[in-house]
């Protein structure tokens, strides 16, 4: 008997056969044992095609690595490029995910850990939200608490205790509820939802039109109080610019304002007292550090004279020591102190960063130094011409950000080539 | 396994078709719907047709800015997701025309296939052998036809007509184009560490 061959039985099992030539095989292969044999493998073969193909990959971000802490080992993970949890199901346990997209349409029984670009949650957590991700929207319902640090937030469901969020932007709209209160750090926020106890907002641009039921708080550039805003307890409201309140809001006690404003008065002498203050504190810092370890103190100035280096490390080390505080955050669930241990460490090395740059800075100007005299002759200037570029507006801020990148960077450099140099040569003096 | 495309999550046809309809005028929450529902599938097929992860990123964007420019071109009486594929699988096609690694592009090689009969039992223990991920891996270090064939078949769950339609052949060939790259398919994975391969597929 002749058999069928490979492509006449692949076109059968794709159903591309034309009706008598499949019925044709089909009868055959019942009396061909070889036949149904090809006929099962390539079936399998399809199968196996069909599964790699469909099948999800794993992906191997350092977020993945991230979301891995310790202490939630026993929580259920998820790294995918999409990860979705369909409606009806339910995750009985806490999960954290990181992914490109997260939609949550089920059910978390737990907490909801999740950093990615965007999350949407649809369903139903019976725990806290936390969330690094850029883009949130919270539609479903959450039983505990909402943190989230994003570009963008947006409520539209019911919160049943607090809400903080450090965020870009952050929208509650009229259906968003929240149990417990607000503390909001935030570029805009427009509330329109109800709230049961106190709002605290440092918000550059905010509309308030919905319900708070305690306090509130708003440090601001500028506020607007809607027609259907209410405010249960004291509002206290402090900016830049005049609110805007309007008549039909429903206040329990007029709004305090206190217009402070943000930027310098160069026609103050307070303001000059205030820059020379720092300016002497500063200093008197870096004379203490040049004092107590002038070999160290030598080493970082000379750091510094590679700039290119020094800022590219230093760049390198403010955001791994940003990532490294965020990590420690998380390890203990916002149990915070951590990070504090972490930015306690970032703070001094920030701040003696201008010092460093200060030096380098004098010693452009005055030429190199030698002894100790010379050196903090140099640092006074070098201080004072920092803090004169740093009130520049708004290019003072670059001035900073530069001088703090590039002193962080020198430090780091210093310490790894003491380190190294300790290992390698405990013996050799350090060079000049 | 259920096929990439006739897994909707989420949204209902109807939901979809109403979506689709408010994007065609301008509703931009709508068209995130969209986006947000063919994402996903569009990025694992594009995933699959190219040979790296930032290809398929890239092409991912691409293919929904040229959806969203052309969506008044759709036929609502079509199945949304077809059209969408289509645009994909054009789009995929060309980026790997572009890079000039269809070295398979003349379809005379593809006639003088031997239309033989395998051993069904050895066919059987190398698919039975096999893991997903080898077969992945395999996969890649196929020509760019043999690999997109497959994967407009088995990813995307294209007709054969369809799939004539994207590739450029004759309807009649589809099922020999496809038979050859699952032989040619075979042939790497049956070389022992189909990783030793990998580098052979693109030049």
């Amino acid at each position: 008997m002749t058999h069928f061959d490979e492509m006449t039985c692949l076109l059968y099992l794709e159903g591309q056969l034309e009706r008598p030539r499949a019925l044709e095989l089909s009868a055959h292969a019942e009396s061909c044992a070889e036949c149904r044999a090809l006929l099962r493998a390539l079936e399998r073969e399809s199968r196996l095609l069909t599964q790699a193909l469909v099948e999800e990959e794993v992906l191997g971000t350092f977020l993945a690595a991230l979301a891995l802490p310790p202490s939630a080992g026993a929580a259920e993970t998820k790294h995918v490029h999409v990860y979705t949890l369909p409606v009806g199901q339910t995750v009985h346990n806490d999960l954290i995910v990181a992914a490109g997209t997260a939609r949550i349409d089920g059910t978390v029984d737990g907490d909801l850990i999740v950093f990615c670009q965007s999350l949407t949650i649809n369903g139903h957590i019976t725990g806290d939200v936390i969330s690094f991700s850029q883009m949130v929207r919270i539609n479903g319902q959450v039983d505990g608490n909402v943190r989230a640090f994003a570009n963008m937030l947006t409520l539209t469901g019911p919160v049943a205790k607090n809400v903080t969020a450090f965020a870009g932007s952050v929208e509650f709209d009229s259906k968003s509820r929240a149990g417990g209160g607000m503390i909001l750090f935030a570029g805009d926020a427009s509330l329109d939802g109800r709230m049961n106890r106190d709002l605290l907002g440092f918000i550059g641009k905010s509309v308030l039109n919905g319900f708070i039921g305690g306090n509130a708080r708003v440090a601001s550039d500028r506020l607007t109080i809607g027609p259907s805003a209410e405010i249960a307890g004291k509002a206290t409201y402090q900016g830049a610019r005049q609110p805007e309140v309007s008549p039909q809001a429903k206040l329990a006690s007029p709004l305090e304002v206190k217009i402070v404003s943000h930027r310098p008065d160069y026609t103050k002498p307070r303001f000059y007292i205030g820059l020379a203050l720092r300016w002497g504190v500063a200093f008197l810092f870096g004379v203490l550090i040049a004092s107590l370890v002038p070999g160290f103190f030598a080493d970082v100035v000379r750091s510094s004279r590679r700039y290119g280096m020094s800022f590219a490390v230093g760049s390198i080390a403010a955001v791994s020591a940003l990532i490294l505080a965020c990590v420690s955050v998380l390890l203990l669930v916002i149990g915070l102190a951590g990070g504090l241990v972490v930015l306690m460490l970032f703070a001094p090395a920030l701040y003696a960063s201008q010092v460093f740059v200060g030096t380098w800075l004098g010693e452009q100007l005055l030429g190199p130094s030698a002894g100790t005299g010379e050196v903090i002759a140099r640092l006074a200037l070098g201080l004072l011409v920092i803090r004169v570029l740093g009130v520049i507006p708004f290019l003072g801020w670059f001035v900073w950000l530069a001088v703090l990148l590039w002193g962080l960077g020198a430090l780091t450099l210093a310490i790894y080539r003491g380190a190294r140099q300790q290992a390698m040569a405990p013996a050799q003096a350090p060079a000049l | 396994m259920v096929d990439a495309r006739k897994r909707p999550e989420g949204m209902s046809a109807a939901e979809i078709s109403d979506a689709i309809s408010r994007a065609r005028s301008g509703n931009s929450d709508a068209w995130g719907e969209l986006y947000r529902q063919y994402a996903a599938a569009i990025f694992r097929f594009c995933r699959r047709a190219l040979p790296s992860r930032e290809d398929a990123e890239d092409a991912t964007m691409e293919i929904f800015l040229k959806v969203r420019a052309r969506l008044d071109q759709y036929d609502p009486s079509r199945p949304f997701s077809a059209w969408l594929y289509k645009v994909a699988t054009n789009h995929c096609w060309d980026i790997l025309r572009r890079r000039r690694i269809r070295q398979d592009l003349e379809t005379s090689d593809v006639e003088d296939l031997p239309l033989e009969h395998p051993d069904p039992s050895q066919l059987e223990r190398l698919v039975e052998q096999r893991t997903s991920q080898e077969v992945r891996r395999a996969l890649a270090s196929l020509p760019a036809r043999a690999r997109m064939a497959l994967v407009l078949r088995y990813h995307a769950d294209m007709s054969y007509d369809e799939i004539a339609d994207s590739l450029g052949v004759r309807r009649a060939f589809v099922g020999v184009v496809l038979l050859r790259a699952r032989h040619q398919l075979r042939e790497a994975l049956g070389q022992r560490g189909a990783a030793g391969r990998a580098a052979g597929g693109s030049p």
